[in-house]
């Protein structure tokens, strides 16, 4: 008997053993680490602040590839990475994930009351019926209403752009900043082509017309067969080619004013063009017959392969990317590619991509207790600095790159990189910002790798001409950021919809108009009128 | 007659004797029960306690509150998700892939198990199986990719229907074409490693009954039916009956890795269906919960009702 006794309380110990393992983390405030994070940095340490009187502080943050840095040679030599920490007195737990799981993976530790300190994630524009739940459920941390002591995130949370973000009256994340424009996203949504290729066909300047722009790419597969004529990077970027009929689509989350009533731009009959062109570009063989099924960036690897004449999306400052134009490419220079304006829409105006200005979000776990969040948000703040742009970007000024007149110019030997020589820095470096408008403003090192050189000038000096040239397309952010109950709720997958429209052989528009009439049951209706209810309110017009 | 208090104590001590009877076997085969009680926890941590989740299907989740604390929306999210499009699709591809599945796909083991019963020479009967069974090793993230290699614009397929003089055609974006490739190579990936269970039961089969059909002038097709068939009916019947209860999951794995937006139409299942809306759209863990729920609700349905048939009408022993 006393044998049972034992074997049903060794079975109870394990089941309870099990159960314990598996439950969650406690909802008590997290309270500052015990180990001392300067112990942890091995810099020498120029770098320090009053933080470091203060309490250690354990900070986990959640960020795409984070783990791969820390696991890298030479981490633990990171210099920039370590006065970091130092400077703050903070020591950074990496909590990885991947571009691939980055969203789900924020919602089962929300779920289960797991979150991270400090985790980036794109709720605010993109889910944002989301991030209302999440800022009125108590999930994430609301940002103090004086934002006096962090002066980097002051002059971000002060911008027009990012005031629809607030959760009655308040901020709930720090919006991680691409540039410090809506209009200088004009490259992110870039047209690369083989301009050799290009002018073999007898084609010497940007086409004029879309009609131009077809037989350009009919007259280049002629003399490539069985090459791609647009290949394209995802699925997003074929919304590229409605900037000369209507230039809102290019952004699918936009709203247009259309006869004095806001409408999704994918709801507005001004789509109907675009539709037809795409559909024409399918069928008759000039878009990869592929672009559907292939996985992310497949499109501009193509491109590189010497295997397409166009790719929508893709980019030549990674040394990588270049190294595989030319292995792939032999005799060809890098300078044989591209950048094209595009043709001019029917007012006689080109017009660019737009987006705000920062592209996700940074939130904070509403578990940390205050000591711990200022202490973040100091991190926060200073990694939104200019000053922490050049050192994730060029590296330590006089030991990695030196100034030349207003050019930064690079100082590593041999095969040495930031990666190689800053691992954690290099995957830390985006938690708060792009850094995306230092290198805009022409602050970033001029690449060793000549190619890599020659495109960043080129890049330049076409980010500059088309910003001279060009319109930003015309689209109204408090509308598209506008936040109503079934505008959050209006779920509906607009390029997945278009993907189909293109595909299938009836009459496009006519599909088209069917698949939005289908979105009248997802609640579309209602989202327009609230949205309109609400702009009339506010007298947005 | 009884009183009611001596019908209590009856009925009590029946309880106590039964309940005593029970603890006395159990104490009797004790290494046994030790020896099951991993895989009980397993099921029962894994399985049955995360079950209470299902309460969610009539809440809104709370991210705060958690499971138990979210409020009750009673059946809020039941009359959201039938009044969207996208789940009646879903719901009219998970029945229509897995019917497809049930008819195309089950029968194939069945008679691979038949032929390679028929191969002469054992050497023989175990490399063809080895190169039936590999397929199931690979994993459909790998295969999907394979298959895309082959019915891509560039792909093998095309490269074939150029050679003949065919137009290409873009298999993967084709709703009936995509289906067509769907139960293709899960036979491809399965049938190998699902007629396992059908060899051994034939491999169960007295040698002797062969030799006696064989004498009384059988030919291989007669013994096949008068002898391998019997034994390999009764697997069938169980295989079949849980292939029913398993009707409303559509092969997650495989679909996810290989759909796309262009056959949604066709191929997007309940499962796909309720990941995508659960991570990448924004309807909530309730609207999910209550998709995964009438599944649930479905499957247990299907697996009873086919169990009831098998034993029915087929003669079979169900399960």
């Amino acid at each position: 008997m006393r044998k049972g006794k034992t074997i049903v309380m060794a079975v109870s110990l394990i089941l309870a053993a099990v159960i314990a393992g598996c439950s969650s983390n406690s909802n008590e405030p997290k309270e500052p680490a015990a180990s001392n994070a300067a112990e942890n940095s091995n810099s020498g340490g120029e770098a320090s602040t009053n933080n470091e009187a203060a309490a250690p502080v354990e900070l986990s943050v959640s960020l795409m590839g984070i783990q791969d840095g820390f696991d890298a040679q030479g981490a633990k030599e990171d210099k920039i990475f370590n006065d970091l920490q130092k400077k703050f007195n903070v020591t950074i737990k990496p909590v990885q994930v991947t571009w691939n799981d980055w969203q789900e993976k924020a919602k089962v530790w929300a779920a289960s009351g797991q979150l991270p300190d400090i985790f980036p994630n794109a709720i605010a524009v993109e889910n944002p019926a989301l991030y209302a739940s999440w800022a009125k459920q108590g999930v994430i941390k609301a940002l103090p209403d004086d934002l006096s002591k962090y002066p980097n995130l002051a002059r971000i949370m002060e911008l027009p752009s990012i005031q629809p973000l607030k959760v009655d009256g308040k901020f709930y994340t720090v919006p991680r900043m691409t540039y410090n424009d809506s209009s200088d996203w004009i490259l992110d949504r870039p047209i690369l082509y083989r301009k050799d290729w290009a002018a073999q066909a007898g084609f010497t300047s940007e086409p004029q017309s879309f009609d131009e722009f077809v037989a350009m790419v009919k007259a280049v597969q002629k003399q490539h067969p069985g090459t791609v004529g647009i290949a394209i990077m995802n699925k997003d970027y074929l919304n590229t080619l409605f900037l000369p009929t209507f230039p809102e689509m290019s952004n699918k989350k936009s709203w247009t004013n259309e006869n004095g009533k806001w409408v999704p731009s994918f709801a507005s009959s001004k789509i109907n063009d675009g539709i037809k062109q795409l559909r024409q570009l399918y069928t008759e063989g000039l878009l990869d017959k592929d672009f559907a099924i292939q996985k992310e960036a497949d499109g501009f690897t193509k491109f590189m392969n010497g295997q397409a004449f166009i790719s929508l999306g893709g980019t030549f400052t990674n040394p990588a990317n270049v190294e595989t134009f030319n292995k792939a490419n032999p005799g060809v220079n890098i300078a044989s590619v591209g950048l094209m304006n595009i043709w001019p829409a029917a007012d006689g105006n080109r017009y660019t991509f737009v987006e705000t200005p920062f592209w996700s979000e940074t939130y904070f776990s509403n578990k940390l207790d205050d000591e711990t969040f200022d202490r973040a948000l100091q991190l926060i703040d200073y990694m939104s600095s200019e000053e922490y742009s050049a050192l994730a970007v060029n590296g330590i000024l006089d030991t990695d790159y030196k100034m030349e007149g207003d050019k930064a110019v690079s100082l590593l030997k041999g095969d040495e990189t930031l990666q190689k020589k800053y691992p954690v820095n290099s995957a830390i470096g985006f938690l708060a910002q792009w850094n995306g408008a230092f290198g805009k403003a022409g602050k970033a090192v001029v690449n060793p790798n000549p190619d890599v050189a020659a495109w960043q000038a080129y890049d330049h000096d076409m980010f500059v001409k088309f910003k001279q040239e060009d319109k930003p397309a015309p689209i109204n952010f408090d509308i598209m950021l506008m936040s109503t109950p079934a505008k959050d709720k209006l779920v509906v997958n607009v390029m997945d919809d278009l993907i189909k429209v293109i595909l299938e052989k009836g009459d496009p528009v006519e599909m088209w108009n069917a698949t939005v009439k289908g979105y009248d049951a997802k609640g579309l209706q209602e989202a327009i009128a609230e949205v309109n209810a609400k702009a009339a309110e506010l007298g947005i017009k | 007659m009884e009183t009611d208090t001596e019908l209590k104590l009856q009925s009590s001590m029946t309880l106590r004797q039964t309940g005593n009877r029970l603890w006395k076997e159990i104490v009797k085969h004790k290494y046994l029960y030790i020896l099951v009680a991993p895989v009980v926890i397993f099921y029962i941590v894994f399985t049955y306690i995360p079950m209470y989740g299902i309460v969610l299907a009539f809440k809104e989740f709370d991210y705060s509150k958690g499971i138990l604390g979210s409020p009750w929306n009673n059946f809020q999210n039941f009359n959201e998700v039938f009044a969207n499009p996208d789940f009646r699709v879903a719901f009219r591809n998970t029945l229509l892939i897995s019917l497809g599945r049930l008819i195309i796909e089950f029968p194939v083991p069945i008679v691979l198990a038949l032929l390679l019963n028929e191969i002469s020479k054992g050497r023989m009967t175990r490399i063809f199986q080895t190169v039936f069974t590999f397929p199931h090793f690979i994993s459909w993230v790998v295969l999907s990719g394979i298959v895309v290699g082959i019915f891509n614009d560039q792909g093998l397929y095309n490269q074939i229907l150029t050679v003949l003089g065919i137009e290409k055609t873009s298999v993967l974006t084709d709703g009936p074409g995509f289906t067509a490739v769907l139960f293709l190579s899960n036979i491809w990936k399965e049938a190998g490693w699902s007629c396992i269970l059908y060899l051994a039961a034939i491999a169960g089969i007295n040698p002797e009954l062969y030799e006696a059909a064989s004498v009384d002038g059988a030919n291989r097709f007669q013994q096949m039916k008068a002898i391998t068939w019997p034994v390999l009916k009764s697997t069938a019947a169980v295989l079949l009956i849980l292939a029913v209860g398993n009707i409303m999951n559509g092969g997650f794995d495989q679909i996810f890795n290989m759909y796309n937006p262009a056959v949604y139409d066709y191929a997007d299942i309940l499962d796909t269906y309720v990941y995508r809306s659960a991570f990448t759209d924004a309807t909530g863990f309730g609207f999910s919960t209550t998709v995964g729920l009438l599944k649930s609700v479905i499957n247990f349905a299907l697996l009873f009702g086919a169990n009831y048939l098998v034993k029915t009408i087929g003669k079979e022993e169900g399960l």
